[in-house]
């Protein structure tokens, strides 16, 4: 008999789940896809119905439902953590209260009834479920784990060790000490929100100096030669009022917190930089510890920190370790996945099965939902929208290709939806690296982004080397690499910073031949592509190769700013007509913009999404 | 995610008042901590052990979480918090949401979720 696990995580933010059958992953999916609210933390009906479906099965033929979280510690904490400050924090507690006296004290109850069935619901720890997603898909027989993120239970940082099938936790850093809520707190006081700002700021951070960082090494963060580290909590607000930082913090940076939407000064931007200089020093540090006691060669990485992609870059190359993995879905959605593997393995007893051609077991992180040619034919037909359907994949990509070559922006429906933040190519907006005007037309007329976010590129595995100095795979886009220095071009970033705080003339220069996709550090996020894991992406991004002789493409996010990454064709034909992209490909249907009808009654669709 | 109801922020205010302010304060002559809140020169390291368990799955069963978090206090030898065990669970179903909040988690304060 198999063994299927469903892993549950909810009610914080980003709530998903995953299915695990016999040790390989099924599904995995996050709620706000289906929701369309974005960091839904509500429980996560839509993905759990979704992943019962791709396994074809029904609740009670679970062996178990594994909640990613131990709700008793985290109740255990928050009470302490008011109990510290008491008499100070009843506003805190007042705001809180409902929330952890809430549905956190009968999960299991609210699973059953959400199932309609009697399963079995266990619960493990926050970080053990990061380490399991971190380890369990990894290439890597034997690895060190190294979670970090704001806060789990108590723990806001371990190191831990896989081996086989096991998985264990060695140290921990625990609250209130946490590099997640420094970060956080730099972001909040930066005007951005927490949660999702972490991003923006790190996109932020080329732009600045880093004449903060030893502001904030000496009053904020100790960080011990073994990477461990401690926050002096006078200067945070988190744990006695309800705003991340305090009076000390502005006196320490000079004023208030930025206003959120307002003009970004030369203080955000070397904030950020600063912020961003110390967050690596100490990845660095905890990583070259983990090596040291747990004597692995390679490394698996989790928790939200891990989503920095800068920190990672300068890990690898600082070659601590010999390999990285890091979970794509690094986040708390990642917690469903790594509570399923974890029960699957460590409760159950399945043995780990690791790929056959010494590759990860994630797939691409293509876990979500397909949708057939047929059911989007029945879609555009049914809505009367014009189409062109080109069955052909080879005639498909060259002809989108030549549409990418001409300058035009595609929205790009193809395969499983991806898991984790990341698009990887099968909702992807996608545009011409080549040319110096996409990143501001793709941040303001599409994304409606700030204009300084830079646009990341997806890359021919097989061409990786000729346009990055990076020598390994990056199928997650979770690794920032150098644009290779003979495709450089002379920029000089100071003198255009200090001459004028407005962004747009800085990231309107060329700094490089692949300038849409090179940040003004002259680095890059990329993602690269394997035919074996998208052979429909790589096959275009080959096609546009073979017109522009660039193996490269501009891939971002099918969304604007605020809404949720797309999951169906009607999200996407939804989110294309509210945008000046050009061409619209759901599979193997093409839809020209200007073929297109206007959209009825949609004029005040900008207000359906909160600005992120 | 606050109560929008003025008759449960009382109750609220008085629990806090007469139940958690009071513990505090009696952990607090106890010499208490749950945690340093400062960085400590002398210290070698910050790490601590992860405190293992034999099986790292819990069952919380809601009829249990009471009894739980009792004992789970009490083997911390902390006879504060173990007797606020059964007063929280009972104030639970009434400041708890009847519903699922579609809200957002408070940025600012979201280590209390």
């Amino acid at each position: 008999m198999a063994v299927t696990v469903l892993g549950i995580s909810a009610f914080y933010h980003d709530s998903a789940a995953a299915i695990v059958r016999d040790g390989q992953i099924v599904a995995a999916a996050q709620e706000e896809r289906f929701s369309r609210k974005k960091h839904d933390p509500r429980f996560p009906r839509h993905a759990v119905n979704y992943c019962l479906e791709e396994a074809f099965i029904e609740p009670d033929e679970l062996d178990a439902v594994v909640f990613y979280d131990h709700s008793l510690l985290t109740f255990d904490r928050v009470i302490k953590s008011l109990l510290s400050v008491a008499p100070r924090g009843e506003e805190q507690w007042l705001k809180a209260a409902p929330s952890v006296l809430g549905v956190k004290t009968y999960i299991a109850d609210y699973i059953r009834d959400a199932l309609k069935r009697d399963v079995k619901v266990l619960f493990t720890e926050h970080h053990l479920s990061h380490a399991a997603s971190a380890f369990y898909p990894s290439p890597f027989a034997m690895a060190a784990i190294l979670t970090m993120d704001g806060v789990g239970e108590w723990a806001t940082t371990t190191i831990g060790i896989g081996d086989g099938q096991a998985v264990r936790l060695l140290k921990e850093i625990r609250y209130p000490h946490s590099l997640g809520l420094l970060y956080s707190a730099l972001t909040y006081y930066c005007g951005f929100k927490v949660n999702s700002g972490e991003y923006k700021l790190m996109g932020l951070a080329p732009y600045g100096a880093p004449r903060y960082a030893d502001t904030i090494r000496r009053q904020l963060i100790d960080i011990k030669p073994d990477g461990s580290f401690r926050l002096n909590t006078d200067y945070f607000g988190y744990l006695d009022t309800n705003v991340m930082t305090n009076e000390r913090f502005c006196e320490l940076f000079g004023g208030p917190p930025r206003k959120p939407e307002s003009r970004i000064t030369r203080r955000e931007m070397d904030l950020a930089a600063s912020i961003q200089k110390v967050t690596e020093e100490a990845v660095l540090a905890l990583a070259r510890h983990a090596r040291q006691i747990t004597g692995c060669r390679d490394l698996a990485l989790a928790g939200g920190v891990a989503l920095n992609c800068v920190a990672n870059g300068v890990l690898l190359r600082e070659r601590v370790f010999d390999r990285l993995w890091i979970q794509p879905a690094a986040g708390d959605a990642g917690g469903s996945l790594g509570a399923a593997l974890l029960a699957s393995h460590m409760k159950f007893g399945v043995p780990r099965k690791m790929h056959p051609a010494g590759r990860d077991t994630q797939q691409g992180s293509y876990l979500g939902p397909a949708y057939s040619s047929g059911e989007i034919r029945a879609f555009l037909d049914r809505s009367g929208y014009p189409y062109e359907v080109v069955a052909d994949a080879a005639a498909r990509s060259e002809s989108i290709a030549r549409t990418l070559a001409s300058g035009k922006v595609v929205g790009y429906l193809s395969g499983r939806m991806e898991f984790g933040p990341r698009s990887l190519g099968s909702r992807s907006i996608l545009g011409n690296p080549l040319r110096a005007d996409t990143q501001t037309v793709m941040n303001l007329k599409i994304k409606f982004r700030e204009s300084f976010r830079p646009f990341a590129p997806t890359v021919l595995a097989e061409r990786c080397g000729e346009y990055f100095e990076l020598d390994v795979e990056s199928p997650y886009m979770l690794l920032v690499a150098p644009v290779r220095k003979e495709r450089c071009l002379p920029f000089d970033l100071a003198a255009l910073v200090n001459s004028n705080d407005d962004m747009l003339p800085i990231v309107s220069q060329p700094r490089s031949d692949i300038p849409a996709v090179t940040h003004v550090d002259y680095s890059a996020r990329v993602q690269t592509v394997h035919r074996d894991d998208h052979a429909g992406f790589h096959d275009l991004i080959a096609a546009f190769e073979r017109l522009t002789g660039c193996g490269v493409v501009v891939n971002t996010s099918f969304n604007v700013r605020g809404e949720p990454i797309v999951c169906t064709p009607q999200d996407a034909y939804r989110c294309f007509m509210r945008t000046e992209m050009d061409l619209l490909v759901l599979e193997g249907c093409l839809l020209w913009k200007e073929q297109q009808p206007k959209l009825a009654d949609d004029q005040k669709w900008k207000e359906e999404y909160e600005l992120d | 995610m606050s109560s929008t109801d003025p008759s449960l922020d009382g109750e609220l205010h008085a629990f806090f008042a007469q139940r958690l302010a009071p513990a505090a304060e009696a952990l607090r002559q106890r010499g208490v901590r749950f945690f340093e809140t400062a960085p400590d020169a002398a210290a070698p390291s910050y790490y601590v052990d992860h405190a293992a368990t034999p099986d790292p799955f819990a069952e919380l069963e809601p009829g249990r979480f009471a009894e739980l978090l009792k004992a789970h206090w009490a083997g911390q030898q902390l006879p504060e918090l173990a007797e606020l065990a059964e007063p929280l669970m009972a104030l639970a179903p009434r400041v708890g949401p009847k519903q699922e909040d579609a809200g957002d988690v408070s940025p600012f304060i979201y280590v209390m979720f």
